[in-house]
């Protein structure tokens, strides 16, 4: 099998899961001042100093959540019935969260989803995630923050997608929350952190516990913790960032480039000289993404993600290709492929083998006529 | 409408970037085989896989007696049905009643859009016009075996389609 949805999940490290197996037989709850409660404890704090590492911040300044849409959630929650500030292409965890309970202005992104300056006053919070999710996009948070940090509002990055793909430093960047999370490197489903700037404003999401020095209320989840410490700890001790620039990112560039020249009217959506290393977003006009997909996994067994409302479940075409190319036709055929660290020049061959021909072949077997986007528009190509 | 090769299980033969004997993502995203557990039926996927009546290309290729289109890019689904008719006289009621002969179809999207409309042409060959404007989206997709519930209004929509192309058939005939 090819796996190219790195950025939906990536599969389980095997360091993690062997971090999560020894730590099953821990059968103490973490909390409790006993032998085994304290053995797990022991185990978190460790994760918690791992993950603080890993992006320079003070373990104290790490929460653990349930993952990258709880931290969203917490952030909003803080600035509940206050006015906040959002970027278009954010996570809907955090653009719906924030649209639910807080006054929220939009800020729009150019077609490359870039955040130009922060318009509007009064804020208390803005947040721009570090790189988007479905086209990699990476804005320039130190710059946001900055400006933020003028206008006396707080400032929080979405860095789900960011962490272990680029350097991060919470400390460089000036950033007053940060969401993580463990799935997206490498570690188990169903844990994520919080980092919250020390003395920053913060309101409990779950309450009814003293657990996280009552920010967070729940039993810890000593398993999974373990299992995302201990890709943290790999993250950093093989400084992945370093080979995803030297290594994946490189892959991903022949693979846009391949099909800019061998698939008919296709697209790059990625803005390739400032996006993650490990993801490319592509459109390939009058085939729909869902069908593209679909066919990729059972000829080829390759795995991949689209923008395309069909595979939403919602009905709605990507939010995030509506807000940078404007263009529903481009968002329904759009398909997201996202490295790992181990994928390899196969990978890149395999898709090839396999994706100019059932590109043609769904386009043609369409209503719609390609030739809409010129291909001197297609990104590779500027 | 596939060509079967055989699928990659060996793709990552070659030296990875990840550093050898370290810790790797390998063994879990080899843990399952790609293409075998879909949302869709088996019968879903068969027509996806091998779809029945499509045209490939340019759709004056085909002498039909009518068509009708339904669906909308933006939305995401678009269907355009080709009908050729014939005038076939009922051997019992000793009528003659036009009758589609042959069909023909394009699509632009989903796998269940796909799937749906190579159903409706199997579904509507050798069908009488009045017969064939009785189809239904549930009888597509009983014809599936069952769709996703959210795939079923958006997707299933290949029947207007052909209502279309046999209104524009009884209009001009």
């Amino acid at each position: 099998m090819v796996y190219l949805d790195y950025s939906a999940t990536s599969p389980l490290l095997s360091c993690a899961k062997e971090a999560m197996l020894a730590t099953m037989g821990l059968s103490g709850n973490a909390s409790a001042l006993h032998t085994p409660g304290h053995l797990a404890m022991n185990v978190i704090e460790k994760a918690r100093e791992e993950i603080a590492k890993l992006i320079n911040a003070e373990p104290e300044e790490i929460l653990f959540t349930s993952g990258g849409s709880e931290s969203n959630n917490t952030v909003t929650n803080i600035f509940a019935g206050e006015s906040v500030a959002v970027s278009a292409i954010e996570h809907p965890s955090l653009l719906e969260s924030a649209r639910a309970r807080c006054e929220t202005t939009i800020l729009p992104v150019n077609s490359e989803g870039i955040v130009g300056k922060i318009t509007g006053e009064n804020y208390k919070l803005v947040s721009v995630m570090l790189a988007n999710n479905e086209i990699g996009t990476i804005n320039n948070v130190k710059k946001l923050a900055d400006e933020t940090h003028k206008m006396g509002a707080l400032f929080h990055t979405d860095a789900t997608q960011a962490l272990g793909k680029i350097p991060i430093d919470v400390k460089a960047l000036d950033v007053d929350y940060m969401t993580l999370s463990s799935h997206k490197i490498g570690g188990p489903v169903g844990i994520g952190a919080l980092y919250i700037k020390k003395d920053s404003p913060f309101k409990p999401l779950i309450i009814g516990g003293h657990q996280e020095k009552s920010r967070r209320a729940g039993t810890y989840q000593t398993v999974n913790i373990a299992g995302f410490g201990a890709a943290a700890k790999y993250t950093r001790e093989h400084d992945l960032p370093k080979l995803f620039k030297a290594q994946i990112g490189p892959l991903r560039n022949q693979l846009a480039k391949e099909i800019l020249k061998n698939v008919p009217f296709s697209s790059i959506n990625t803005p390739l000289n400032n996006s993650l290393p490990h993801l490319l977003n592509c459109s390939f006009e009058a085939a729909e993404g869902e069908s593209i997909q679909l066919y990729l996994d059972a000829e080829g067994g390759i795995i991949t993600s689209t923008g395309s409302a069909c595979a939403a479940g919602d009905g709605k075409p990507s939010h995030v290709i509506m807000a940078t190319k404007g263009d529903a036709e481009i968002a329904h055929s759009s398909v997201r492929f996202s490295f790992g660290i181990d994928s390899t020049k196969k990978d890149v061959e395999i898709v090839m083998q396999y994706l100019p021909g059932i590109v043609k072949r769904l386009q043609g077997i369409s209503t719609l006529k390609a030739g809409k986007i010129k291909k001197e528009d297609s990104y590779y190509d500027k | 409408m596939t060509n079967k090769t055989n699928r990659s299980q060996d793709s990552k033969t070659k030296s990875a970037p990840n550093p050898k004997n370290t810790c790797s993502t390998r063994a879990a995203a080899n843990g399952f085989p790609a293409g075998t557990d879909w949302v869709y039926t088996d019968i879903v996927k068969e027509h996806f896989l091998n779809p029945r009546n499509f045209l490939m290309g340019d759709e004056s290729k085909y002498r039909c007696d009518a068509k009708g289109i339904v669906g909308n890019p933006i939305c995401g689904d678009q269907m355009l049905m080709m009908i050729q008719v014939e005038n076939i006289k009922d051997e019992k009621t000793g009528k003659t009643e036009p009758v589609i002969k042959d069909v023909k179809w394009k699509t632009y999207g989903c796998a269940s859009a796909i799937a749906s409309t190579s159903a409706l042409s199997e579904l509507a060959k050798g069908r009488t016009l009045d017969n064939a404007l009785k189809i239904s989206a549930e009888e597509i997709e009983e014809y599936l075996g069952g769709l996703p519930k959210h795939k079923f209004h958006c997707s299933v929509l290949g029947h207007e389609a052909l209502a279309a192309a046999i209104e524009d058939y009884k209009k001009n005939h």
